[in-house]
């Protein structure tokens, strides 16, 4: 039945160029149709590869309630504070940084968004300079600083560049997790989401992925 | 064999046709696969560089390692295209090969929408890809692309749809909305194919009507060319042919003329001696003292013979005019002098018969004309002649007329003879025609005289014709030449009206010595008694060799002869080389040529040999005396002998 099928699908794609059944079954079916599947095998697993590889997320661990006392950052306490901590050569912080900028214009209520990049052990003046960081340094309303002993990253015990946490006025924590949908992509997402609700105080989940470099040596990736 | 007009509505015309549209396709679609050979290797370099510039690693805090992006540009970006080009290498132009670029084209676009981070605008690279793919004028291959990338994005959209849509909650009517934004442009695209493949069938039908056009006429030229060459063949064959014909009548003609040449000279050289005894019986002696009838005789004989003189001449004149061998030599002349002396020639004759003579309107004509006045005077003595052999009584009128405008000279003959009847005026200007047989019996003639007339007439540029004529009332014959007025100041000094040279004024000198070179016995003693009788001494040799001999003996004895007369015909050695070599010798005296050759050419023949007169045989006696006076030197008396017919 199916090969019946084929047949008549073929046939009909076939007569398009003007080719005959039987010229078809010669040239196509008799030496290439195997090809063709095999080929079509192969692109599709190694799509199939990209997918699940990009739609993995970092490893995320439980994030603090409450605004670290150790840390050096300061918080405001007359608005709620959104921390990104991100690797400062992260291909993939492109996309959370765009999606905190439209979170932040589409918030309604004001937001202090501070980036920390969280510099390696060692990282020279080059590590300050990179275009995730100046991407980061061109928006409005956001503060840029840098994690060089670790600390902030230990604090806030992130694993995953873009990882983002959202402290209220108090100091509790509303929302952590990742805002993109895949690595490197944009697009709306439960992290999206879920950070916009936070803000807005609207009910929400908690935690939600995050897609991006590990932060720490070590850590899983693929 | 005929080509047959090309015609198009044909089965065999419609298989040309469909086998040119399936040739020019499948060239277009191997041009397509060519440009998409080219692309795709583009896009995969492209797709490199994409993972290069925007997620060259990816980093473990301060270590980095390769990103799958790479991995994913070269490998995944290789497989895609490897298909395509090895189908396009392999299979080039087949229908299976564009559809396996189809759906290489559009995982192409796929690899890069995900290696440029699921950016919308990278989805414009499928619908690109689509225009492309109409380049194969295939719509089926747009149905294949757009099912390739239905069958993606529903893959896609029901496990990983933030991949393709940005995010990931969509529902499957986004799907379907992504595939409804496909097969609207493939609606278009479709509707191009279509028209397209159409304007490619016209475009090929219009080649295939030209290519039959083209044939039908190379056809036609190779059978034009075949049938020219055939006719080219058959031209040339007839053309050998008419070349061996013509070979055949110049011989003829050839055979003819030595014909001639044969019968004047055998019968002048007989008619010289009958003409000439019949002078000398009637010369010799008192001629008063003889019998009636002896003297009858003799005008018999010498009537018959000028007769037959004439008849030769006759002939000897028309082969000469039909051969185009007559060639006129136009001067200044006096019409009105040549007129007279026609008058005054046939003057006496028409008296002897009781006609009288008139001349009227001689007054008209020029003083001086451009003509060749001794054709012209054979014309107007033949058509006198005519006049006066058909007129038993009345007169004979030359009526002349001239007209300035057109240069014509027109005389009309007209006498009051027996006319010529209705039924045979066209007959009288073919040769060897008189209005009856019974004609010729009782006036004589030899019917070419007219013949010649109007001949020679017609080379002057004019005509003879008949202008009237009535039996028992007379005709009249027109002579119509060409002949322009000149002034008189232009007329050379040295001009000597044409004049008989028998009329010269010049007489013999008494005992001018004559060496007469002529084998012929008769014809010896016949031209010795002339000239004896003119006065001069005649010495005879029989041969040429002995005149040269004799003639250069004279010479170193100081003794030269005043005039040769010699035979151009004649034993051991012929007239022409003697005269050679006498003028080799560098003998200067005067040598006249004696020959019973009269065809055309004969005389110019004998002056360009070296002689410095000609005589025709029979001879004139009058010319033959005139002449060797002439040329012979003046010291001494005239001879008193007097000319005498």
């Amino acid at each position: 039945m199916s090969v019946a099928m084929t047949v008549t699908v073929l046939d009909f794609v076939t007569k398009g160029g003007g080719l005959q059944m039987t010229d078809f079954f010669r040239d196509a079916l008799g030496r290439s149709c195997l090809l063709i599947v095999l080929w079509l095998a192969v692109v599709t697993t190694g799509f199939g590869s990209l997918m699940r590889y990009k739609s993995l997320p970092g490893e995320v661990s439980a994030s603090p309630r409450f605004w670290p006392e150790t840390t050096l950052l300061r918080r405001d306490s007359s608005r709620s504070t959104l921390l990104m901590i991100a690797h400062p050569k992260c291909p993939c912080t492109y996309a959370t940084l765009r999606e905190i900028e439209w979170i932040q214009s589409k918030a309604g209520r004001p937001v202090d968004v501070q980036i920390v990049f969280a510099l390696p052990p060692g990282a020279d003046e080059s590590w300050r300079d990179t275009d995730v960081v100046r991407l980061a340094s061109s928006y409005k309303n956001m503060s840029v600083q840098f994690d060089e002993s670790g600390k902030t990253v230990e604090n806030f015990d992130a694993n995953t560049s873009g990882q983002v946490f959202l402290y209220d006025t108090q100091g509790k924590l509303q929302f952590s997790g990742g805002v993109t949908p895949m690595r490197g992509h944009e697009g709306d997402c439960p992290g999206k989401a879920n950070l916009l609700a936070a803000i807005q105080g609207k009910m929400h989940a908690m935690y939600a992925p995050a897609f991006g470099c590990p932060l720490r040596k070590g850590s899983r990736d693929l | 064999m005929k080509t047959e007009v090309p015609v198009v509505d044909t089965p065999a015309f419609e298989a040309l046709c469909q086998s040119g549209y399936r040739e020019y396709s499948d060239n277009n679609c191997r041009r397509t696969d060519v440009f998409f050979a080219g692309l795709m290797l583009l896009q995969w370099v492209g797709a490199i560089l994409v993972a290069i510039f925007v997620s060259p690693v990816n980093w473990f805090g301060s270590e980095s390692r390769i990103h799958i992006h790479i991995y994913a540009a070269v490998f995944l970006g290789g497989t895609i295209v490897s298909l395509p080009l090895f189908l396009i290498w392999k299979m080039p132009g087949q229908t299976l090969t564009r559809h396996v670029v189809a759906i290489g084209q559009m995982a192409s676009s796929a690899l890069l929408i995900h290696l440029c981070g699921g950016r919308i605008e990278t989805h414009f690279h499928a619908f690109g890809s689509l225009a492309f793919l109409s380049f194969y004028r295939d719509w089926r291959v747009l149905v294949t692309a757009t099912l390739a990338a239905g069958f993606d994005h529903l893959l896609r959209g029901a496990f990983w749809p933030e991949s393709v849509y940005g995010s990931i909650y969509v529902s499957h009517w986004r799907t379907l909305e992504h595939i409804g934004w496909m097969l609207f442009e493939n609606v278009f695209l479709i509707s191009s194919c279509l028209r397209s493949q159409k304007e490619m069938k016209l475009i090929v039908q219009r080649q295939c009507e030209l290519e039959a056009v083209n044939a039908y006429v190379e056809a036609r030229i190779i059978e034009r060319t075949t049938e020219l060459h055939w006719k080219t063949i058959e031209l040339e064959m007839r053309t050998v042919e008419l070349q061996a014909e013509r070979e055949l009548a110049m011989s003829a003609d050839r055979a003819k003329s030595e014909f001639l040449a044969n019968m004047s000279h055998e019968i002048r050289t007989p008619l010289a001696a009958i003409l000439g005894y019949a002078e000398i019986l009637y010369d010799d002696g008192d001629i008063a003292r003889a019998p009636m009838k002896r003297i009858e005789t003799i005008r018999t004989i010498q009537n018959n013979g000028n007769h037959l003189l004439s008849l030769v001449n006759n002939i000897l004149d028309l082969s000469k005019i039909e051969a185009g061998g007559m060639t006129l030599e136009p001067v200044v002349c006096s019409p009105r002098q040549i007129l007279a002396e026609c008058v005054s020639t046939i003057a006496v004759k028409a008296h002897q018969k009781g006609t009288e003579t008139y001349v009227l309107g001689e007054s008209t004509l020029p003083e001086w004309c451009l003509s060749d006045p001794m054709r012209l005077k054979q014309i107007l003595l033949n058509l006198a002649n005519n006049a006066i052999k058909f007129t038993e009584s009345g007169s004979i009128t030359f009526s002349a007329s001239y007209s300035t405008d057109s240069h014509l000279l027109q005389i009309d003959v007209i006498d009051t003879g027996i006319g010529i009847p209705s039924e045979v005026i066209e007959r009288v200007f073919e040769p060897f025609s008189q209005a009856d047989t019974s004609t010729t019996r009782k006036f004589g003639g030899t019917g070419l005289g007219l013949t010649i007339s109007r001949k020679i007439a017609r080379l002057l540029g004019g005509d003879v014709t008949l202008a009237r004529s009535a039996v028992g009332e007379g005709s009249v014959f027109r002579m119509v030449i060409r002949a322009e007025e000149v002034e008189p100041k232009i007329v050379p000094v040295s001009f000597v009206p044409a004049l008989p040279i028998a009329q010269s004024p010049r007489a013999m000198r008494a005992g001018c010595r004559v060496l007469l070179a002529e084998d012929g016995p008769d014809n010896q003693r016949i031209i010795k008694y002339m000239l004896n009788k003119a006065g001069a001494v005649v010495t005879i040799v029989e041969n040429g060799l002995l005149v040269v001999d004799e003639a250069l003996e004279a010479s170193r004895n100081q003794s030269e002869y005043d005039v040769i007369l010699m035979d151009m015909q004649m034993p051991v050695m012929d007239g022409y080389v003697a005269v050679a070599r006498l003028r080799a010798e560098n003998y200067t005296g005067s040598i006249i040529a004696l020959t019973a050759h009269a065809m055309p050419g004969d005389r110019e023949k004998c002056l360009a040999a070296g002689c410095d007169g000609y005589l025709a045989k029979p001879v004139d006696r009058a010319e033959m005396i005139a002449m060797v006076a002439q040329l012979s030197p003046t010291v001494g008396e005239p001879a008193e002998i007097a000319l005498s017919h």
